[in-house]
């Protein structure tokens, strides 16, 4: 079918167009700021002594949570294009591309997708885990974060973070000093903590009580897309329909300002409705260090450029780079 | 859309065949499996179904035709930019083969997309398959596109429903005119098609007379609907807006009582389309509401993992319908 990209290279043909793509990855010098890179490079930034892309991969499309409004359909598409030959090829599309970490909650199916792909593939594809989801079920408090946080870093995570599923309803039950003992689990385990969050609150409470956070995982895109909610529509952090997932962007730009952890910006394109080009630009020019996007294998090359092009054009930013 | 109950009965159809050497496979892969071993396409190992059919001209036709939108990947997908991307990616030629072939296996004989989707079904039709195919001529200058189509083996051809609200819309009707005309030279079944009613009721007011309509069909009881206030006559082909509540790509029938009341006064058979608003209606919520509300046939995209349970839906869709008195009667 026309149109058509990986499926109509022979499979030979793509594995040893990404593999080139990986070696020259691996060995390319690697730029410290937000420089233009050299083709199959991505500007990389700091977490602790993490040297990071400032474009991830996300998770969302290939564990299936596809935010698709009422296109239910999308999430079986989805489940079917992605076989698990599928999600490794992504993998290498992605580090290929000089996109050199993968975000994802926990689940034991995708950790052993990763795991098998870095060990055979040779790959210095970083790895950054929120611990949620055991076989047995959620996990959401530190007995639970001090049994699997241990068990993530042993198979290979780089930094972890709690999710905002959990942080969310953490900060609105006042319970949210116990982000801090989350945090604190994961500092013991020796990698660098992170807060994820839809609400604002999370971060200014996290800010407020100063509770020890090496980075942020924060939504973050307009509300300039067709099925954007009306403002009267919006009733909470975020929403499956209409769909949304930040709810206040100009106010999260100004308070992040002031913010001094780096800033992975996520949902930056509203799960699929703001074209790349458009959110790359608003997430970094308006405060993200590092942006987090769900990318099928097809879309990788075009996003990476988009990344690099959008990187080398920002010239001011209403807060420094913090990563 | 609820798929989980026909993938469940699927899957396990599949792995009756399939066996325990390849339980843990995807169903892809069975069929796969079984063409390396047989050296010939491999029949879906899922119980075959006999649809009714109904004809136009000499064209028997099933009652329910897979729409080509999903293969061609005009996915429809309001403003969530990769699922077009996606569908194409998904569709490999021999996702496609499988597709129909599995379509064919559940009763369905017919496709209706566009022409440049005629390498594909050639290369199916070598391949032993039956489908019969209807094309929009969609492609090019329309005298091109339908003689693309007949040269290609189409068994009927339509005027895509894009294009004729257009001419409708700047006055054009002598474009239509022209068209049909040169369809009817080809002698093969030829219509008319629109997501518009206004484009239907000019093209009767012009007494022109194609062998079939091809119509939208579809409720408006879905969240991305155009809200009733804002929906505009001629908005398919008046462009997306990107305003909150306004037409983007979301809604192909914005008058579905109007339209069962005008198609209830044509004699010639009706191919309702979009009839699950590309995706948002599902398919229990449509079928049976369709065929009672005048629709002779059903053009629905399908991918191969819906079309167990979709067959299955339309099959008891049509045999409620047929303990009753459609208020139009049918037409093929």
């Amino acid at each position: 079918m026309d149109g058509m990209m990986h499926h109509n290279l022979p499979r030979r043909d793509f594995l040893k167009l990404v593999g080139a793509g990986a070696v020259a990855a691996a060995v390319a010098p690697r730029a410290e700021s937000a420089a233009p890179a050299t083709s199959g490079t991505i500007p990389i930034g700091k977490i602790g002594n993490l040297e990071l892309s400032r474009l991830m991969l996300g998770t969302n499309h290939i564990t299936f949570h596809m935010h698709s409004r009422d296109l239910r359909y999308v999430r079986e598409l989805s489940q079917h294009y992605n076989t698990d030959e599928k999600i490794i090829e992504t993998f290498a599309a992605a580090e290929a591309n000089g996109v050199n970490t993968f975000m994802t909650h926990s689940e034991a199916k995708i950790e052993k997708l990763f795991k098998q792909y870095r060990d055979r593939h040779n790959s210095k594809m970083k790895w950054i885990i929120a611990p949620w989801l055991t076989d047995d079920g959620r996990v959401t408090d530190p007995a639970g974060y001090g049994q699997l946080v241990p068990k993530l870093v042993e198979s290979g995570a780089d930094a972890l973070y709690v999710p905002g599923m959990l942080t969310g309803p953490l900060v609105k039950d006042g319970k949210g000093a116990m982000m801090g003992e989350l945090l604190e689990v994961i500092k013991a385990a020796g990698v660098p903590a992170g807060i994820a969050a839809h609400g604002l609150d999370v971060v200014q409470f996290c800010e407020k009580e100063k509770l020890p956070v090496d980075f942020y995982v924060k939504t973050f895109h307009h509300l300039k897309y067709p099925t954007a909610p009306k403002p009267e529509a919006i009733n909470g952090d975020y929403a499956e329909v209409p769909g949304y997932w930040c709810r206040n962007p100009e106010e999260t730009t100004d308070f992040m300002k002031g913010v001094e952890k780096p800033w992975i910006a996520f949902k930056v394109m509203a799960a699929g409705a703001i074209p790349p080009r458009d959110a790359f630009r608003y997430a970094y020019s308006n405060g993200a260090d590092f942006i987090l996007a769900g990318m099928f294998d097809f879309q990788i090359s075009e996003d990476a450029q988009i990344c690099r092009d959008t990187l080398a054009s920002i010239n001011s930013r209403p807060r420094p780079w913090r990563g | 859309m609820s798929n989980n109950i026909g993938r469940r009965n699927f899957l396990k159809t599949s792995l009756a065949v399939g066996g325990a050497a390849l339980a843990g496979h995807s169903f892809e892969e069975k069929v796969l499996s079984a063409e390396i071993k047989s050296g010939t396409p491999a029949v879906p190992s899922t119980d075959p179904l006999s649809l009714p059919k109904g004809k136009i001209k000499d064209l028997e036709l099933s009652r329910v035709i897979c729409g080509g939108n999903l293969i061609g990947g005009w996915a429809h997908s309001r403003d969530l930019v990769y699922v077009s991307s996606l569908v194409k990616a998904y569709h490999s030629d021999e996702k496609v083969f499988e597709t129909f072939r599995l379509a064919e296996h559940r009763g369905v004989n017919a496709v209706l997309t566009n022409p440049v989707s005629d390498r594909v079904i050639n290369a199916y039709w070598k391949q032993g398959g039956k489908i019969k195919w209807l094309s929009d001529c969609a492609t090019g200058n329309i005298k091109e596109g339908i003689k693309r189509s007949v040269d290609s083996g189409a068994h009927a051809v339509y005027l895509q429903g894009g294009r004729c609200d257009k001419w409708v819309q700047e006055g054009n009707l002598g474009e239509i005119e022209t068209a049909l005309s040169f369809m009817k030279d080809q002698k093969v079944p030829c219509g008319i098609g629109a997501h518009c009613l206004e484009t239907i009721r000019e093209c009767v007011l012009a007494k022109f007379e194609p062998d079939f309509w091809v119509k939208t069909l579809h409720r408006d009881s879905y969240w991305s609907a155009t809200p009733k206030e804002n929906r505009r006559i001629f908005d398919e082909v008046s462009g997306s807006k990107k305003e909150h509540g306004q037409h983007h790509d979301n809604m192909w029938c914005i008058d579905a009582k109007e339209t069962i009341d005008y198609m209830a006064t044509l004699k010639k058979p009706w191919i309702a389309f979009k009839t699950l608003a590309a995706g948002a209606i599902h398919p229990r919520s449509a079928f049976q509401w369709c065929f009672e509300n005048g629709a002779d046939f059903l053009c629905v995209g399908m991918f191969d993992f819906q079309v167990v349970e979709n067959t299955a839906i339309a099959d008891a869709a049509l045999k409620a319908v047929a303990k009753q008195n459609r208020s139009r009667p049918w037409m093929a």
